[in-house]
């Protein structure tokens, strides 16, 4: 069949309307992937296909085993930086989840996880065939995870089914609010049950130090893409050396004819990952990546910044646990709201004055409440953030104090 | 070096000067030290299209 010529030039000189060079870009999910020069160089170099395969070992053909580009070296060095034995990259953070979930359980088994989690948490157990149950959380205007109840929803479940769960996950810094949980009380908890304990490290990893093993964790699972100045698609999946040979337990099937084996494989990963242009991004980034971790205070420090300073608009109000320990940061804007009802473009105006500023992220329409992060931002840049909202405050007669 | 190499190295050297105009957007107002990279990557690819137009020649 052939495609249309004027369909196929929607495919040419593909561009992004916002790009870093002409825009500050808030948005929540954004930050903490934007590469660093020398991910975008490694592109240029391994942008093709199965470039990273030039020298995979015939023996152990298998991406873990390429030591040129670096591979091998990487995954040791990244199993390291987390404070885990063993690690490696998948597609995405919830594949990662999926595999943990897979290797650790029976079917109709039960997760326990947070409340907060994100819907792939969800979906990766669904899939699995587990059952879910849930930590609850306190609401406004914390949103607060009861931590302690990880203890008495695992009883639940023992109750309920007479097993175990599977699996104990934490959401370690949740997507709606940036609340980091004390993931160290969830970890002894799920030691002290002996429940493999999963914590989801997609808003943390890469962009804050974290140490697996003193955390408790049997297995972190992160977002390169989200977290790591890496192109999508990037997951992480580290383990503890306790769990690895469960989860990374290799094939054993053979063909009936053939007798074909397949034994140098990690079933659940089916084989080979993140090849190429993503796998190396995460690799580029990785020495930045290392070095930033240990600025985190100081992102901190920039986001609490701007949420005291957005706060001197009159009835705005940051939503979460509060100080922010985190620069994902959500905000309340009640009076935005009420500007958006008398004005033309309604929701949309909020948007529009900032695009106008040269500020995109936050989402188009929203004006009650809105997430944003200021992850990587210079202070100049969280400066000229925190001028554009009250410049716009000030334009709708709101009360900047 | 090749002529593929030395055309990845202009674009290397400007990807330096973008990541400059990346750190100080929207208004790309560089301090000095800022100002300086930005100038050097450009002043270093400028160096490789004068050896690229000298290497295209020879081998014309």
């Amino acid at each position: 069949m052939r495609v249309p010529e004027e369909r196929l030039r929607a495919y040419s000189n593909l561009r992004r309307d916002f790009s870093e060079e002409e825009f500050i870009n808030l948005q929540p999910i954004q930050r903490g992937g934007v590469l660093t020069e020398e991910a975008r160089r490694a592109i240029l170099e391994f942008g093709d296909g199965y470039s990273v395969c030039d020298w995979c070992p015939p023996k152990t053909a298998r991406l873990d085993m390429i030591t040129d580009p670096p591979i091998k070296q990487f995954y040791e060095d990244l199993a390291t930086f987390l404070g885990m034995g063993v690690a490696r990259v998948v597609t995405r953070c919830r594949e990662a989840k999926f595999i943990a979930f897979k290797m650790l359980s029976q079917e109709g088994d039960t997760v326990v996880l947070d409340s907060l989690a994100h819907y792939s948490s969800y979906i990766a157990a669904e899939l699995a065939g587990l059952r879910v149950k849930e930590v609850p959380n306190s609401g406004p205007p914390e949103y607060r995870i009861d931590l302690a109840t990880y203890a008495s929803k695992i009883e639940e479940v023992k109750a309920e089914t007479g097993k175990l769960p599977a699996a104990v996950l934490l959401t370690h810094v949740d997507y709606m609010y940036g609340n980091v949980a004390d993931a160290k009380a969830v970890g002894k908890i799920a030691n002290d049950y002996g429940i493999p304990f999963i914590l989801n490290c997609a808003y943390s990893a890469g962009i804050m130090p974290i140490d697996g093993k003193e955390l408790g964790a049997d297995v972190i699972v992160s977002s390169g893409h989200k977290s790591w100045a890496a192109s999508a698609p990037t997951g992480i999946l580290a383990l503890s050396a306790s769990l690895s040979e469960k989860i990374l337990s290799k094939s054993s099937i053979e063909g009936d004819l053939s007798k074909r084996r397949f034994a140098a494989k990690e079933l659940a990963l089916l084989g080979c990952t993140v090849m190429g242009a993503p796998m190396v991004t995460l690799m580029a980034s990785f020495p930045a990546v290392v070095k930033r971790v240990e600025r985190w205070e100081e992102e901190v420090q920039k986001a609490r910044f701007l949420v005291d300073e957005l706060e001197r608009i009159e009835g705005v109000r940051q939503a979460g646990i509060r100080p922010k320990a985190h620069t994902l940061t959500h905000m309340e804007t009640e009076p935005f709201f009420r500007v958006s009802e008398g004005h033309k473009r309604r929701g949309y105006f909020l948007y529009d004055e900032l695009r106008s500023r040269k500020i995109v992220g936050i989402q188009p329409g929203l004006t009650k409440h809105f997430k944003f992060n200021t992850y990587g931002l210079s202070w100049d840049q969280v400066r000229y953030v925190r001028d554009a909202f009250h410049d716009i405050a000030k334009k709708y007669q709101l009360n900047v104090r | 070096m090749s002529l593929s190499r030395e055309i990845k190295e202009v674009i290397n050297n400007m990807l330096s000067a973008d990541q400059v105009l990346r750190e100080t957007a929207p208004q790309h107002l560089m301090n000095a030290e800022e100002e300086k990279r930005f100038l050097d990557a450009v002043s270093k690819a400028e160096d490789s299209l004068r050896k690229i137009r000298g290497m295209a020649g020879m081998q014309r």
